[in-house]
């Protein structure tokens, strides 16, 4: 009997790699098998699953509505109630920051999302706030068993993390868990956890970055939130309360004792919050704030960073990448943030900082 | 109040209450109703001899108020402010104190000033703390918030004083800080006697205590809990008395080194009503007696997965206490104390394990209980059995809140059945119990070791156990199928009311509505037992629930100072490359007196809107210029002089390009 072989190992545990999985499976028809740990309900979470994150370049906005689109739909056929929808608030509150999100606004309105100016003085006094309504938040425990029960129904093969990956002299990649070798074409690594764990820091690519985060679980609040959702882009923080009311989650790149005071000051009217929970994790993202994609180590692993927070959004797009049928625009966007162009990035670069002069 | 609930002065094995002083008879107020005390007595355990034995309700439900739960307290006077917030069972009793129980009360406060006569005669009558535990504000009253003192340095900060916080601060030098959360030195060796050839724990700590009283480089503070780590620094909240009066301050202290000699809890049988008054763990139904001569009832039952319940239930019975029978949900269990309890005509049944413990019919306080054929492969219930109290003991739980809340590692061992520390952490030691040793010799070696300077790597320390063919070890902490209705089954006696799930369920909640703060360690460890948590998991579920503290609005602000000021051609990251490689910066004029607003886009048609086909960006208001703005174009555009439009809210509105700015000459 010969060792099971798939076409893809997707290595990764968040609703994107599931996805991902599930769609080359089910619409690409790729032999696919998943390579994480299982998702575990008291575990915390390390980030929210929006259909729209931070953006001044049209083409994100454009793959974000049609991704989206697509994702709901999907979504919609698995299970009842994955999804919720919330109206986020994106404040700014430096100059370039300022001007970033203003962009950002028209760019999101021009595109067909429901943006606007919004003013909320118990929020920022100074800064400004775009508000995009209808936008579509993956519900925390109730979408992960969902799809990872969606996977098994479609005979999508679990393997532990813990399972080793190796390059095959010729061609290829062999996996070796709990003593049985199973092959595998290509091996895309569609999460953070799974960059970390595959590639060592010399091996990635020099765009992507690993930065420390923290994710934090609050007690029940007693009042509603501002906002069920606030992305501060200065202060690099999410908070996202459930339901209007009860329990926060904020999620806040730094260490923790530079995180915290951001988020306690990001919480405006909420009243003291006791902590529940916090986790402590690395974040990879990129340099100029652009999705990369690419292949990338010694071993050649296909890895997707930099999807921020609308990775499991634009799933059904990196589908079609990686299953070679990507549409024109699709190949276009995707290719442009390819690891082998590099030398071009500045045409994708998606930060508001460091302004460079051009002739 | 009197105090039905105390032991004769004169009980055997010292259960008169060594720490309480019945020559010195005392009276404070709690919740306006008056409670007799001795000198010597705390809070808590002042209020248990008086039969005030409930903290509150949780939905519906009677909670007992114990050592490991109680809601905080503050002198009436002073019970607006956090910095006033104390720990009953840190809190020595007074005379003359007027204290009340914080956090949100079952009956509404205004009734104490619109009808006071109501009051005081509802007061009367309470058993209760009468808080409502299900409530998201009962951590408000805690001294989370209190203001800090001054930063302490110290050379090191040992926290716990049993015997290997003791030994750990003996052989220390320099300024140590010794952090015990007890109103005395001693930790829990007492619980479990003289083991082997070992010192006696009395003598032990007798010895311990006299050199620590001798040592001045030494300061100790009793009735301080440590309740914040982070990196070197921990805060310690401390209960006084000044000049007769009680108060209360949060310190923080520094050192390079911060031994964690925490100790081992009792972890929580998981049964329905496990938390009801009347239901004790047997280590604090052992501190009660011996330090403060408190014992609730007359009778009592023993059910416990270790030997050590059945010394319990023989000290207990020379003391007086009527203990029914002891129950043992291990199969024939082997122990010198088994035997002795045979020899006193202590009735005694193995494999049985707490299946619920209710409310009796009779009332009093007393409770009705049921066990369970713990046998593998066998079912059953015993006859409800009436007793006076439940003394449910379980199987030890490493204390590592502290150590996880600053960042240290944790696994879950099966062998021993809980969570022990993993790894190391700079400048952090655990030591003793809560470093997994068993011995009392081991944990005195363990805490010696701990500040050693010698530079040389420590020998292995011996924590020897007697044959398990004389000594059977411990067994899990039982856990009893659930069961519908009343009678809640919490997975440890903390803060966090964890209930036992109903169902395993893959879909539950991150946090469900029953586990409205951190998890606790018991809780973990009893749901990996339950297996609703993987055995993989259950480390790093643990340290990140194990977090305290609030947050706050610091008035933390980004800065917003602009930058530097950019040539007028300077244009950010996100618009490279978006119009072609060379784009235009220039001077746009409205067709009509209007400011174009930053950000938005420029169409070659006033039919255009889709940003992917746009030509160009306003960038803002050029210095100097009242009406029009700078943009970024591209190059075409202007070449071939197309006109130009730029979409804002209200819609198209014609622009015209008045000039083109050039690139300063670098310098």
């Amino acid at each position: 009997v010969s060792d099971p072989h798939y076409d893809l190992a997707i290595c990764g545990g968040t609703p994107f790699a599931c996805l991902l999985a599930g769609l080359l499976t089910s619409v690409h028809h790729r032999r696919v098998c998943i390579v994480g740990d299982r998702w575990s309900p008291y575990r915390m979470p390390h980030g929210l699953d929006l259909s729209v994150m931070p953006s001044a370049r049209p083409e994100t906005w454009a793959m974000l509505k049609r991704g989206s689109a697509e994702t709901l739909k999907l979504l919609g056929g698995i299970g009842r109630h994955l999804f919720e929808r919330v109206d986020p608030l994106f404040v700014a509150e430096a100059p370039a920051t300022t001007d970033y999100l203003g962009h950002m606004r028209w760019l999101a309105l021009g595109t067909g999302f429901s943006a606007e100016k919004a003013v909320d003085r118990a929020i920022t006094a100074e800064g400004t706030i775009c508000r995009i309504r209808d936008v579509a938040i993956l519900a925390g425990g109730k979408a992960e068993p969902a799809l990872e029960a969606w996977l098994e129904d479609l005979g999508v093969r679990h393997i532990p993390g813990a399972a080793e990956i190796a390059p095959r002299r010729e061609g290829g990649f062999t996996l070796q868990h709990d003593g049985e070798t199973i092959g595998a074409t290509q091996v895309v690594l569609a999460d953070d956890e799974a960059i970390l764990a595959r590639l060592a820091a010399s091996e990635r690519h020099r765009l992507l970055s690993a930065a420390p985060m923290i994710a934090l679980a609050t007690a029940p609040a007693t009042k509603a939130l501002a906002s069920s959702c606030v992305s501060w882009l200065d202060r690099g923080v999410i908070v996202h309360q459930r339901g209007g009311k009860g329990q926060v989650n904020a999620f806040a790149t730094g260490e923790a004792d530079a995180a915290l005071p951001r988020i306690g000051a990001s919480l405006p009217g909420a009243g003291p919050l006791h902590r529940a929970a916090e986790a402590r994790f690395i974040r990879i993202g990129t340099a100029d704030g652009a999705p990369l994609i690419g292949r990338m180590g010694k071993q050649h692993f296909t890895a997707i960073a930099g999807l921020g927070e609308s990775a499991a959004f634009l799933a059904p797009i990196i589908a079609r990448y990686l299953a070679g049928v990507p549409g024109e625009d699709e190949a276009r966007y995707l290719e442009a943030r390819d690891v082998t162009r590099a030398k071009t990035r500045a045409s994708v670069a998606d930060t508001p900082l460091a302004p460079e002069p051009i002739s | 109040v009197k105090s039905p609930h105390r032991l004769p002065a004169d009980a055997k094995h010292g259960f008169g209450g060594a720490a309480i002083d019945r020559g010195k008879p005392l009276s404070f107020r709690f919740n306006g109703q008056p409670v007799e005390a001795f000198e010597g007595d705390t809070v808590l355990s002042a209020l248990l001899a008086a039969g005030i034995e409930t903290a509150g309700m949780w939905h519906g439900e009677p909670v007992a108020l114990d050592e490991r739960f109680s809601p905080p307290i503050a002198l009436r006077a002073k019970a607006g402010t956090p910095d006033a917030a104390m720990a009953m069972d840190r809190t020595p009793a007074v005379g003359g104190a007027d204290l009340v129980a914080l956090g949100p009360h079952e009956r509404p406060l205004s009734l104490d000033r619109s009808a006071p006569w109501l009051a005081r005669l509802l007061h009367h009558a309470s058993h209760s703390a009468e808080r409502r535990l299900d409530d998201p504000r009962l951590i408000e009253g805690t001294w989370l918030r209190a203001t800090p003192l001054d930063l302490l340095e110290a050379d090191a900060i040992v926290v716990g004083g049993g015997v290997a916080g003791m030994s750990a601060a003996l052989a220390t030098s320099g300024k140590v800080v010794l952090i015990e959360r007890r109103t005395t030195l001693g930790g829990d060796a007492r619980f479990f006697g003289t083991i082997g050839d070992e010192e006696p724990p009395d003598e032990l700590i007798a010895r311990l205590a006299s050199r620590i009283a001798g040592t001045a480089s030494i300061t100790v503070l009793t009735s301080a809990e440590a309740f914040a780590l982070s990196g070197n620094r921990l805060r310690v909240h401390q209960v006084l008395v000044e000049n007769g009066a009680l108060t209360a301050r949060v310190m923080r202290l520094t050192a390079p080194r911060i031994v964690l000699a925490t100790g081992a809890a009792e972890r929580l049988p998981v049964f329905p009503g496990n938390r009801a008054p009347r239901v004790t763990g047997a280590v604090a139904a052992f501190h009660r007696a011996e330090r403060f001569g408190v014992w609730q009832g007359h009778s009592a039952i023993l059910a416990t997965p270790h030997n050590f319940g059945y010394r319990l239930a023989l000290l207990a019975s020379d003391a007086g206490v009527d203990v029914q029978r002891v129950t043992d949900s291990r199969t024939a269990p082997q122990s010198r104390f088994v035997d002795f309890c045979k020899a006193s005509g202590i009735t005694l049944a193995s494999g049985l394990s707490p299946r619920a413990a209710d409310p009796a019919p009779q009332g009093n306080g007393a409770l009705s209980v049921t066990f369970g054929v713990t046998i593998e492969g066998a079912a059953g219930s015993t006859e409800t059995i009436p007793t006076d109290h439940l003394i449910a003991a379980g199987n030890w739980q490493p204390r590592l809140a502290l150590w996880l809340m600053g960042g240290g590692r944790a696994a879950y061992d099966p062998r021993h059945s809980w969570l022990g520390a993993r790894g190391g952490l700079d400048g952090i030691a655990v030591v003793g119990a809560a470093a997994g040793y068993r011995g009392t010799a081991a944990c005195v070696r363990s805490g010696e070791q701990a500040v050693s300077s010698s530079g040389e790597t420590p020998e292995p320390i011996s924590d020897p156990q007697i044959d398990a063919i004389f000594e059977t070890p411990p067994g899990i902490t039982p856990i009893a199928p659930w069961r519908a209705g009343r009678g809640a089954s919490f997975l440890d006696g903390g803060l966090s009311f964890a209930l036992r799930p109903q169902q395993l369920r893959k879909d539950a909640p991150v946090l469900t509505p029953g586990q409205i703060y951190s998890l606790s360690i018991g809780d973990v460890v009893a749901a990996v037992e339950l297996g609703s948590i993987p055995v993989a998991d259950a480390g790093a579920i643990a340290e990140e629930r194990s977090v305290g503290g609030e947050l706050a609005d610091t008035g933390w602000r980004p800065a917003t100072t602009a930058p530097a000021a950019a040539a007028p051609t300077d244009i950010p990251a996100y618009l490279h490359g978006r119009f072609g490689a060379r784009p235009q910066v220039v001077v746009l004029l409205p067709g009509d007196q209007r400011n174009l607003e930053p950000g938005c886009l420029i169409y070659p048609s006033s039919d255009l809107g889709d940003p992917l086909v746009a030509v160009g960006v306003v960038l803002g208001q050029p210095p100097g210029v009242a009406i029009g703005a700078r943009a970024v174009v591209a190059r075409a555009v202007v070449a071939e002089g197309i006109a130009l439009f730029v979409r804002d809210t209200s819609g198209p509105v014609a622009v015209q390009i008045s000039e083109k700015l050039k690139a300063p000459r670098p310098a």
